[in-house]
């Protein structure tokens, strides 16, 4: 099979297929072990037959295809396997526009020779009111009819019922007033193009009842190809209008793509506030063939569906959700097993780090809180036995120390004294309480015989008695110094001064040693107290850091054994589908061809769907860097470094420093060339040349700005209609671009008598301006 | 002849106020507070010890304006306690008869010389009690 080049719509998918685009296709297609070749060629097949009366055919392609798939893909390997290349734009221009009782005009006809990208300019003077913005209009509702961009006459997101009613009401009032009051009914609007695909003709009639009012049931819209303008056969079972119309999208430019390409300018910065986002989403997707390529999804689903069921497989459903749900569960897998990879990473500097704390808190020996109370017990015990002794000593001190302190000089001189005076005072006692012995000692001395002579024993008895009196005398005053002691009292000096030495010896010191070593002791358990005090404060630093780690390592662990499970999970729930998969691929292979159809055509289905969810964002990008390239080249001012699109298509406007800029609105000039940089850059990404119709484009410019974007659009390759105001393209304007203009046209206006007035299509610019 | 002028008698002494110079008197009452002693007698007591054991005779005190201490707190109230101490003074003295008001510029001397002894020895065991007691019998007075 080879593709008819004429009828080839991938020329259009292939010149938007970017090298970023294909690889999605083609990643798409490697995970589901699907050909890219094999995914070209049905889509291929789709648009080919899409104008079939039914999808028999189609099917029947499908089968084919599916069935041979490596031959298929063999046969033509470069089917899509081609990425755009410059120079491969296919021209679309604008032959003619014919109109009928539309609007000012009661009949015009604009004719464009052949395009010539050297002279790309199609200029048509007007006039305010002359009916510039009726011929774009013509375009517009000639392509679309009620599909016709948004702005044109109704509130966007509007109901479709609202937006019927919104149609109908602009198709009433764009009616001719005099063609009505002279009770036609038809209004009409033909519109010739070249394409790639050879030559299009439009032919859209709306038919009006008696009193004027749109008869909706009756618009038509009638599509000729080819040289001899062939009538496009509809397909059965399809509506005409809606097969017509998805041909003009198809072989011309969706109408979401419209107001890249038609636009007023009166109304084109409107593009830049409103709708945007949409438009460029939908300008996107169908430039990329996104809606052929769902298309081709829905149909491979739909073939799908009827081929299992001829084959009496399980339900499509069953089958479908299978595929699913091991595509998810195997996401999923990946997912975890990544997450696993990362948690193990940050959980081995957290378990060494724990490992060193535990180690560290290990070699802080012996400190339980209970060691320290311990030493404190020890301690307060220590100080209350210190206290006790000190008491002891201090009594000592008082009592006997003073005593011992004054040596034993002293002690025995003051007893010797003490003694002497006792002796004496004995004496002088014994001397008078005994003078009567004396008497009755010499009484016997004087009778002991032989008798001594007479004075002999009277000077011996003298010599007793002087003798007796001289030892009993009492000491005088310089004898007696301790005179205050007597008797007891003295003895009692006595016994404490003999003793204190003694009484001191066996009681101070040890109690004094007993001290010296509470006190050591004292030391001793302070300096440990201390070390603990030391060890403590590491120990709670250790544990505090031990507990935030053990935390973290703990939610980690948590974490890691909760995926651990959900990979068990995943992998027990996999297994059984695998192997289902498996025996029904067998199934598939032992020849139930139409299983194996069905199934291969839902791996593609699901491949095509993922590149639409991949190249969307990508063109997009590709977008913004191109509308920033033609923002710069339009626009004067360096403000704006570039234009960035988001998925959804929300448009920002950066500036040098990559700060989004808001204050676009300041210049209605500025918003005015944003527009047109955006139109530009989904007109270049269209890849094809499609004619670019500008109403009023430079009316809100100054000078430079209409030179940039007369320059600008001129040297695009694209047809270039521009409906001008006579102040818009004046000489000097006119002399820039003269060499460069196709064909000019100028709008006449009549006033009329009693209504709006008439406008003819006259060829030439205005005379003023051109003479 | 005036009752001062009769030799001592242990009864006097009881109600006798004995006193020393006022720097000797500040200097016990430092080294009270250093040795946590709860009465001023304490370190008199173990002051006049010391310096008894010293055989000359103490230098007269430079005044008596310390404060005074009744002479039956200072050397206790029981006899035996009082007449202890009044034969050590009056020994120390080396003479008889001595009178009340001999006694008291006996012990106002030895006060004196005693504490300026104990704060050396104080100094010498800053801050240990029990190295202090421990040195403080029979080793040599420092200079």
């Amino acid at each position: 099979m080879t593709l008819r080049p004429g009828k080839a719509i991938p020329v259009k998918l292939l010149n938007v297929v970017s090298e970023e685009t294909w690889s999605a296709i083609r990643a798409a297609c490697a995970v589901r072990d699907v050909d890219p070749c094999l995914l070209g060629r049905l889509v291929e097949a789709r648009i080919r037959l899409s104008d079939a009366s039914n999808r028999r055919s189609l099917f029947a392609d499908f089968d084919r295809l599916l069935d041979d798939a490596d031959a298929a893909a063999l046969e033509t390997p470069g089917i899509v396997d081609q990425p755009r290349t410059k120079g491969e734009v296919a021209a679309v221009q604008l032959r003619s526009l014919i109109v009928r009782n539309w609007k000012v005009f009661k009949h015009a006809e604009l004719y464009c020779p052949p395009h010539d990208p050297q002279r790309p300019f199609v200029l048509i003077g007007g006039k305010n009111g002359s009916g510039k913005t009726s011929l774009l209009e013509a375009l517009l509702f000639g392509l679309y009819g009620q599909w016709a961009p948004n702005e044109l006459f109704h509130e966007a997101n509007s109901s479709q019922t609202l937006r019927r009613r919104a149609y109908r009401k602009a198709v009433e009032s764009a009616f001719h007033r005099r063609a009505r009051s002279q009770g036609e009914t038809v209004m009409g609007v033909t519109l010739s193009f070249d394409t790639s695909e050879g030559p299009l003709r439009i032919e859209r009639r709306w038919y009006f009842g008696e009193s004027g009012s749109f008869i909706e049931d009756d618009e038509e819209v009638i599509l000729h190809t080819g040289e001899n303008t062939d009538i496009l056969a509809v397909p059965g079972g399809v509506a005409p209008n809606e097969f017509y119309q998805d041909e003009i999208a198809r072989r011309l430019l969706p109408p979401a793509l419209a107001p890249f390409f038609f636009f007023d300018g009166e109304q084109v910065t409107r593009l830049g506030e409103r709708h945007l986002s949409e438009q460029i989403r939908l300008g996107g997707e169908s430039l990329l063939g996104v809606p052929v390529l769902r298309n081709t999804a829905n149909d491979l689903r739909d073939f799908a569906r009827h081929r299992l069921r001829d084959a009496g497989a399980e339900k499509l459903e069953t089958e479908d959700r299978r595929t699913r749900e091991i595509a998810g569960l195997e996401g999923l897998e990946i997912k975890i097993r990544e997450r696993l990879t990362a948690l193990e990473k940050e959980l081995s500097p957290l378990r060494t780090r724990r490992d060193a704390l535990i180690a560290e808190l290990g070699a802080i020996a012996g400190g339980t809180y209970a060691d320290l109370q311990e030493l404190l017990e020890q301690r307060k015990r220590n100080e209350g036995d210190q206290t006790r002794l000190r008491h002891a000593i201090t009594s000592f001190a008082a009592e006997e120390l003073p005593l011992v302190l004054a040596g034993p000089f002293l002690r025995r001189a003051l007893i010797q004294r003490l003694r002497q005076e006792e002796a004496s005072e004995i004496k002088s006692q014994f001397g008078s309480q005994h003078r009567d012995a004396l008497d009755a000692f010499l009484h016997a001395f004087s009778v002991q015989a032989p008798p001594l002579e007479d004075d002999v024993e009277a000077k011996v008895v003298e010599r007793i008695r002087a003798a007796w009196e001289s030892w009993s005398r009492p000491g005088g005053p310089e004898e007696v110094r301790h005179h205050y002691l007597v008797g007891r009292s003295r003895a009692g000096v006595l016994d404490r001064l003999s003793q204190s030495d003694s009484q001191y010896e066996a009681n101070a010191p040890p109690l004094i040693q007993e001290l010296t070593r509470c006190v050591h002791e004292h030391e001793a358990l302070t300096g440990l107290i201390g070390q603990h005090h030391g060890r403590s404060e590491r120990r709670e630093t250790l544990t505090a850091e031990l507990n935030v780690l053990s935390a973290k390592l703990e939610a980690k662990d948590g974490e890691r054994r909760q995926l651990d499970r959900e990979l068990g999970e995943i992998r027990s729930a996999l297994l059984p589908l695998r192997e289902e998969d498996r025996l029904r691929r067998q199934r598939q292979e032992a020849g139930v061809p139409a299983l194996r159809r069905g199934s291969l055509a839902l791996r593609i289905a699901e491949g095509i769907e993922e590149t639409i969810r991949t190249v969307v964002p990508t063109y997009l990008k590709v977008l913004a860097e191109k509308a920033t390239w033609s923002f710069r080249a339009l626009a004067h001012k360096e403000l704006i470094e570039g234009i960035e699109i988001g998925p959804d298509g929300e448009v920002t406007l950066i500036d040098r420093a990559s700060r989004p800029v808001q204050d676009l609105d300041a210049s209605a000039g500025e918003r005015h060339i944003f527009a047109m940089a955006l139109m530009a850059a989904v007109a270049e990404l269209a890849g094809c040349a499609l004619p670019i119709v500008m109403d009023t484009p430079l009316g809100r410019l100054d000078s430079e700005h209409r030179e940039f974007v007369l320059r600008f659009f001129s040297t695009r390759g694209n047809q270039i209609i521009l409906l001008s105001h006579p102040n818009e393209i004046d000489d000097r304007y006119y002399a820039q671009i003269e060499s460069r203009i196709m064909i000019s046209y100028h709008l006449d206006h009549e006033t009329g008598i009693d209504g709006p007035g008439e406008s003819l299509l006259n060829e030439g610019y205005f005379s003023q301006v051109t003479a | 002849m005036g009752k001062a002028d009769l030799p001592v008698q242990l009864v006097d002494i009881l109600r006798t106020d004995f006193r020393t110079s006022k720097g000797a008197d500040t200097t016990n009452t430092e080294i009270q507070r250093a040795l946590e002693l709860p009465y001023r007698y304490h370190p008199a007591r173990l002051a006049i010890g010391l310096s008894l054991a010293d055989r000359t005779p103490p230098p007269a005190a430079s005044d008596l304006l310390g404060k005074p201490i009744k002479g039956e707190t200072l050397f206790g109230h029981e006899e035996a306690d009082l007449a202890i101490w009044t034969g050590l003074l009056i020994e120390h003295t080396g003479r008889s008869g001595i009178t009340k008001r001999q006694l008291q510029d006996e012990v106002a001397a030895h006060w004196q010389r005693g504490v300026r002894l104990l704060w050396k020895r104080w100094q010498q065991h800053r801050g240990e009690a029990q190295l202090f007691y421990t040195h403080l019998v029979g080793a040599p007075a420092p200079d």
